[in-house]
């Protein structure tokens, strides 16, 4: 099995207003093409992981933290400087945020031409971003401005951006956390959709665990345990 | 679907597209902080145009003005020509006239169609005199004169007109008068000055200074005298009987006489020191100055009379070229003998007085030939040029050594030694050449140049008259302007920058979570730096414009307003490019810096909290 992302034994530790938070990530291994979630409730170290694995935030100790391309490239995490974090975000990972987390200055179609300017080697060609904003059904709202379409809208505008730009992994923060369930479900098989024909694996943190109950290939979720003086403790754990 | 919108591209500068999309999306947040750093450039522009254009039309008054460039000595002395061949050699000299003395340059003036009459000073003026040239006339010709407006109103002429000039002297308590007919050729505008003045040529100014000294104008056929060259000598030679000097006598020769020293000579070296033979004893009487004239030896004889002293006029060995009828040039010196008839002494060889027609002076040459009856001529290098005089040899050939004339001839030479004297080829008479002149009109190339005339001269101990403390007020004007402006500059730079940066720092805070964003796709930190750093500048490109703009039309506006105060091509407000540009580059630095402060802002930012915090 091909792999994008693999963490063992990695360990986030964050202090905020005297509290302190501990997430451990004993195993945890993302194969290429798969659609993975992250559920759980607040708190309980879902974003905390998805800053780790969006290179955002750096683990306080990892035995393995590595991130392979489809070219069979391998990064180790640790000890990369800023410099070279950006580098590996810009042509590996894709991002939806939970707003869509479009530039508003930009049209739909700047928003998803940026991904060939972040990356104009290994971004999609236009003809087949074309097909996707088809296939997304926003041929219509190209031109638009961010502020102009719906949740759902912004959400798809989203994924063609992320898409386009032909990462390793698109890590899904919350993407249907807006949107109606109707809409939801309609993001999240997009998402699928992806990471079927394109092989791009699809990470989706979400707090509605029947969204991805019985779809995603793999489900993580948080073993909470409460430490003194309210101190919390985190374990990723695979439930399905 | 517009396919062209996704086969486009956001390269190339990418971060400049971003900031470009940016300013557009919010056009109206852009304007505003444009308008508010034009607020601020606008008037300050408007401030430095009039202080430039203002203080650019008193800088071209004073240019156009040709007083201003002019440059007049506040003492008389004497000028000669050398000296105005030097000044007019330096290449800040536009322009230099002698002039005449003041008493000799007031002349009557009438109108000899009506009339009129009045006073004028006469002043010289030639090629390239702008008072005259840059005052709306030409320079005069010959028999013309260019008028003041003030002198051409007293005497109701017009350019075209004839005015006749009257001076007059007293010779020998006889009043006698001399005019000259002028035409007009030019009126002067006011500018020129409000004085009573006719413009004319040098010989003209000249001319009323020889007659009113007495002398005679050929050319214009007034009678007078000539400038006649006096004998100079360096002493005289005593030759006493037999019986000597009596003391009595040696301190009459020193008493009154002009004569001071009194030296006994050996008579048997009298052949080698004189060039003459004398019986008897010598003495030679030198006087207390340089030279003595005719009048010292009247004193002389006056005192000597009845002691049956011979008085010999001596000039001591003049150098001398001789160039002979042939083309031979040959160094020799002059030396005076006595003339039969008018020194009666034992000395020889004594040669005829030389009469004032004849080809040249009689002169005796120390070559053994025979003269050849030719004219050759006897060279004399003196301080106001060479002077040339025919030599007609009495006996000998022109050689080495020294060459014999009468006493009266040598006379002149040795003054030509220390003035400049001429010979008048038709009457063969010597006359000296004026040495100089007693005062000057000098213009500057510049009015910047006027100052260092002005040092220069007075290096020379030559005070003089001159604009350059006007020039120095408008000088100081501009810089004391210039302070102000750059004062009142810096305070409204440094609004238009802390509006700048506050837009920047706001519009950073405002976009927190955009650039955020941007980082999260992994845009590096110098491309994130760009993105305010492009705001910045356009939005300082754009102030700027429309300061420019405002600028313009207010320009207009005032022009417009004070058009009546204004000469032709004059402009109440002048933006100079050099501080413009230099302004602007500031500005664009100062907004680069500011454009530091907002990525301060976005890289004090935890990445993660950004994206939390922010939402579209």
């Amino acid at each position: 099995m091909e792999w994008v992302y693999q963490l063992r034994n990695v360990i986030v530790e964050r202090s905020k207003g005297g509290a302190s938070f501990r997430l451990t990530i004993p195993e945890f291994h993302i194969p290429r093409g798969s659609f993975t979630a992250i559920v759980g409730q607040s708190g309980c170290g879902k974003s905390t992981l998805l800053d780790i694995l969006g290179l955002v935030l750096s683990p306080s100790s990892a035995d393995t933290f590595n991130l392979i391309s489809r070219y069979g490239e391998s990064f180790e995490i640790p000890g990369k400087s800023a410099k070279d974090l950006a580098q590996i975000r810009r042509h590996h990972l894709g991002y939806i945020l939970q707003s869509g987390g479009l530039m508003p200055f930009l049209s739909v179609a700047g928003n998803i031409l940026l991904a060939r300017m972040l990356n104009p080697k290994t971004a999609t060609d236009p003809e087949k971003t074309e097909e996707l904003v088809f296939r997304l059904g926003l041929e219509d709202h190209l031109k638009k401005k961010p502020s102009q379409l719906s949740g759902g809208q912004r959400q798809r505008a989203a994924i063609a951006r992320a898409v386009a730009q032909n990462p390793e992994i698109i890590l899904a923060d919350e993407p249907t956390g807006s949107v109606d369930k109707y809409t939801a479900a309609k993001i999240r098989d997009l998402l699928l959709q992806c990471a079927r024909e394109q092989d791009i694996a699809v990470l989706i943190v979400t707090h509605d665990e029947s969204l991805v109950s019985g779809i995603a290939d793999a489900t993580y979720s948080f073993e909470l345990a409460q430490g003194g003086e309210g101190d919390l403790r985190s374990v990723l754990r695979k439930v399905a | 679907m517009s396919r062209q919108s996704l086969h486009g591209s956001l390269r190339p500068f990418p971060i400049l597209r971003l900031a470009v999309a940016d300013l557009r999306d919010e056009w109206l947040l852009s304007l505003c902080i444009s308008l508010a750093i034009a607020a601020v450039l606008a008037p300050l522009m408007i401030l430095f145009g009039l202080k430039s254009g203002a203080v650019e039309i008193l800088r071209q008054r004073l240019v156009q003005d040709p007083r201003n460039r002019e440059i007049r000595p506040k003492i008389t002395r004497t000028y000669d020509v050398a000296w105005f061949a030097d000044i007019k050699r330096r290449p800040d000299v536009a322009f230099v006239i002698p002039l005449t003395r003041g008493i000799s340059s007031t002349v009557d003036a009438v109108n000899v169609v009506t009339g009129a009459t009045g006073k004028l000073d006469l002043s010289p003026t030639g090629r390239a005199d702008a008072l005259v040239t840059e005052n709306g006339s030409a320079v005069p010709k010959e028999n013309e004169c260019v008028l003041t407006a003030a002198s051409a109103e007293e005497l109701n002429v017009q350019k075209g007109d004839m005015v006749e000039i009257r001076t007059n002297r007293r010779v020998n308590k006889e009043f006698q008068s001399a005019s000259l007919e002028l035409k007009v050729a030019g009126v002067l505008d006011m500018r020129a000055g409000g004085g009573k003045i006719a413009y004319v040529l040098l010989p003209v100014v000249e001319a009323v200074e020889q007659y009113l000294d007495g002398q005679s104008v050929p050319e214009y056929g007034w009678t007078g005298t000539r400038p006649l060259a006096r004998p100079e000598f360096d002493g005289a030679l005593l030759v006493a009987g037999p019986e000597g000097l009596d003391p009595a006598y040696e301190r009459k020769a020193v008493t009154d006489t002009g004569f001071v020293h009194l030296e006994k000579l050996d008579p048997s070296k009298m052949e080698n020191v004189a060039g003459f033979k004398v019986d008897a004893a010598v003495w030679l009487l030198r006087p207390a100055g340089s030279t003595v004239r005719q009048e010292n030896f009247e004193a002389l004889k006056e005192k000597l009379r009845g002691s049956g002293i011979q008085i010999i006029p001596w000039v001591d060995s003049i150098p001398v070229k001789i160039h002979a009828d042939d083309g031979r040039v040959f160094q020799a010196s002059v030396k005076s003998i006595p003339v039969a008839g008018k020194e009666s002494t034992p000395a020889t060889p004594l040669i005829q007085t030389p009469d004032a027609s004849q080809r040249g002076i009689p002169v005796i040459f120390p070559g053994k030939g025979k003269p050849s009856g030719k004219s050759d001529s006897i060279v004399v290098a003196g301080l106001g040029g060479d002077l040339v005089v025919p030599a007609v040899g009495i006996s000998g050939s022109p050689a080495e050594g020294p060459v014999l004339m009468a006493a009266d001839n040598a006379g002149i030479l040795r003054q030509a030694i220390s003035r400049q004297v001429e010979r008048d080829p038709k009457t063969g008479e010597f006359l000296v050449v004026r040495r100089g002149y007693s005062g000057f009109r000098l213009f500057a190339k510049t009015i910047d140049q006027v100052d260092d005339l002005r040092r220069f001269l007075e290096s020379k101990e030559i005070p003089v008259f001159h604009e350059g403390e006007r020039i120095n007020d408008v000088r100081t004007l501009d810089s004391q302007l210039s302070r102000f402006f750059w004062f009142i500059a810096g305070v409204g730079i440094a609004g238009a920058v802390a509006t700048l940066a506050a837009s920047l720092y706001a519009s950073a805070e405002r976009k927190s979570y955009e650039l955020a964003v941007l980082r999260l796709l992994g845009l590096r930190r110098r491309e994130i730096v760009q993105f305010p750093a492009w705001q910045g500048m356009l939005l300082t490109i754009i102030g700027f414009a429309m300061a420019v703009g405002i600028y313009t039309v207010a320009s207009a506006v005032l022009g417009h307003v004070f058009q009546d105060q204004l000469h032709a091509g004059e402009h109440l407000t002048s933006l100079p490019p050099g501080p413009v540009i230099a302004i602007f580059f500031l500005l664009i630095v100062l907004a680069l810096l500011s454009s530091l402060l907002a990525s301060v802002r976005i890289f004090g930012t935890d990445l993660s909290e950004a994206l939390r915090e922010g939402s579209v």
